[in-house]
């Protein structure tokens, strides 16, 4: 049999199909071939489920390894790994779990996992030093519309109808839920970033929320002021202002730029 | 990265330890007097972060070996090009005395088993494999060291023994060898290989590093029989792997020999002490050499 057909035909087996056991050579001793396939299943299982565990602790914390582990297989059924570096195993769980039935009793759990995938890409991502507003100084005023914040590398939003940092929180070393905690409190609008090599996680306002989203997707940070959060105030110019200083002194930027006219 | 490192070399008369993120901490705190350090390349790929900041500062003490767990040299669609590029990034950044990975297979149509899965030794996946370490080879623009692996299945399509296989692929691409000799225990208990035999068929000229392990036993329970051996890392190396090893030792001289723990990691003593073992068996093959 051909390399490539032999390969493809183990894959299948790790997937759950049969007839590798075939191929197997019987050296006449035990076990049986179908015991030794079980256990490059189990090892190939074993690896994919460790490398999400690690990237998810919470999630698992959660909602116990077992139904982590079916998770975890049912979605790498779906989307296979397709990287040899397991730490780019992950990308697929939270949309996933999001749609995931036997988790709809915990409808926050896939903004959970999102929470916690931004944490693991910061972790990775490229070390840098942040801008203070000292940079913003050479800005030319007649540019301050064109003018874009470029987020550090790792620096993720992410919005949620539940409050997924204070769930989150509670199950770091040390951690509890508030006292006055419900679920029902509304939800929470959170940054993920660097501060050296440490990864933050911090409950954004709605106009910091807004000036960094913008900033996420490349826009100048003028844009953010058609959010809602500036249209219910006398000052929009003075509240942008605060929150530009609010997500520059927490060390999200990285840099600016200025926007092309004709972009 | 700007880093300037000095050419730290591995001290072949010192046995080195693989280094976890679990003893980073204990080991800059005691800097434990090791030959080298041995890391998996694949924990450092990211663009940057804290694991790339402790393997630099390692690196200023240290010759450190990269040693990779998902190259997939086996497959029969090729080497996945993102995965080279950022080895190539990782040996730019660190300038590593050794890299190293295995000789297996993970990889097919696009998937990514991320286990070390064994190949069929037949003249197609020598020339597959030995394509891809020229591959290698030419992009890191260094002597590539490759690893045998334990295995718990055969391939009826085998037409030649492991030994064969691996020192072929050494002897065709120039590549160096990391012998386990964990690995080569462990496969001459699952498939009845004579061990001994498996390092004379060694280049001894290609041997450049050893890797010692511990391994744990499946246990048979429908049949009572001979067990099979899993290579888990995750336990002392076993009496017949010390054997063993003084053979290596004796055929192939004083090698860089490295001791591997990825799973149940003890206390960080425990690892050097496993180390120190190793190094007396280096001190007893050199006292040998100077009496002779």
């Amino acid at each position: 049999m051909p390399l490539a057909a032999l390969q493809r035909e183990f894959l299948a087996a790790m997937q759950g199909g049969g007839g590798i056991e075939a191929r197997v050579r019987d050296t006449g001793r035990p076990p049986a071939a179908a015991i030794r396939v079980a256990i490059y299943r189990n090892a190939v299982r074993a690896n994919q489920r460790g490398a999400l565990a690690a990237a998810f602790p919470v999630v698992e914390q959660l909602v116990g390894t077992a139904f982590f582990n079916e998770a975890a297989d049912q979605c790498l059924a779906r989307h296979p790994s397709t990287s040899g570096d397991l730490h780019d195993l992950g990308a697929a769980l939270p949309g996933f779990l999001g749609e995931y039935s036997p988790a709809a009793a915990l409808p926050y759990l896939g903004d959970l996992a999102l929470l916690e995938w931004a944490l693991d890409r910061a972790f990775h991502a490229a070390d840098g030093t942040p801008i203070t507003v000292a940079a913003l100084a050479d800005v030319p005023a007649d540019a301050l519309d064109r003018l874009v914040l470029v987020p550090a590398p790792g620096c993720a939003l992410i919005e949620s109808p539940w409050p997924i940092l204070a769930l989150w929180r509670a199950h770091q070393p040390g951690g509890a839920l508030p006292d006055d905690f419900s679920l029902d409190q509304g939800g929470e609008t959170v940054a993920v970033y660097r501060e050296g090599f440490e990864c933050v996680a911090e409950a954004l306002d709605p106009a910091r929320a807004a000036l960094l989203s913008v900033s996420l997707a490349g826009r100048p940070l003028a844009s953010a002021l058609d959010a809602p959060a500036f249209a219910s105030t006398p000052d929009p110019g003075g509240l942008l202002m605060t929150a530009m200083g609010g997500v520059i002194g927490a060390g999200m930027m990285a840099g600016t730029r200025l926007r092309d006219v004709v972009e | 990265m700007d880093t300037s490192f000095s050419n730290h070399l591995p001290d072949p008369a010192v046995a080195g330890i693989g280094l976890r993120s679990d003893h980073y901490r204990a080991f800059a705190e005691m800097q434990p007097a090791v030959g080298f350090i041995e890391v998996h390349s694949e924990n450092y790929f990211g663009d940057g972060g804290q694991p790339l900041a402790w393997l630099i500062r390692f690196r200023l003490d240290h010759a450190v070996s990269l040693h990779g767990v998902g190259l997939s040299l086996g497959s029969a669609d090729g080497l996945d090009p993102r995965h080279l590029d950022k080895l190539e990034r990782l040996v730019r950044r660190i300038e590593p005395a050794l890299v190293s990975d295995h000789l297996c297979w993970g990889r097919i149509a696009g998937t990514h088993l991320n286990d070390l899965l064994p190949l069929p030794f037949t003249d197609e996946a020598l020339a597959v494999v030995c394509r891809h370490v020229d591959l290698v080879q030419t992009r890191l623009k260094r002597r590539f060291l490759v690893e045998n692996v334990s295995s718990y299945l055969a391939w009826q399509e085998s037409s030649m023994a492991e030994a064969e296989f691996v020192a072929e692929v050494a002897r065709r691409t120039g590549c160096g060898l990391l012998v386990d000799v964990n690995n080569i225990h462990v496969n001459a208990v699952n498939h009845g290989l004579d061990a001994r035999a498996f390092l004379a068929a060694l280049p001894t000229e290609a041997v450049l590093e050893i890797h010692l392990a511990g391994f744990s036993e499946y246990s048979n329970t429908e049949t009572n029989a001979a067990p099979l051996l899993i290579d888990t890392h995750g336990a002392p190396v076993a009496d017949d792997v010390w054997a063993l090893y003084a053979e290596a030792l004796a055929r192939f001289g004083p090698v860089p020999t490295l001791i591997e723990w990825d799973t149940d990691i003890p206390a960080l003593p425990v690892l050097l002490a496993e180390a120190a073992t190793a190094t007396r068996h280096l001190e007893r093959h050199a006292a040998r050499r100077v009496a002779a």
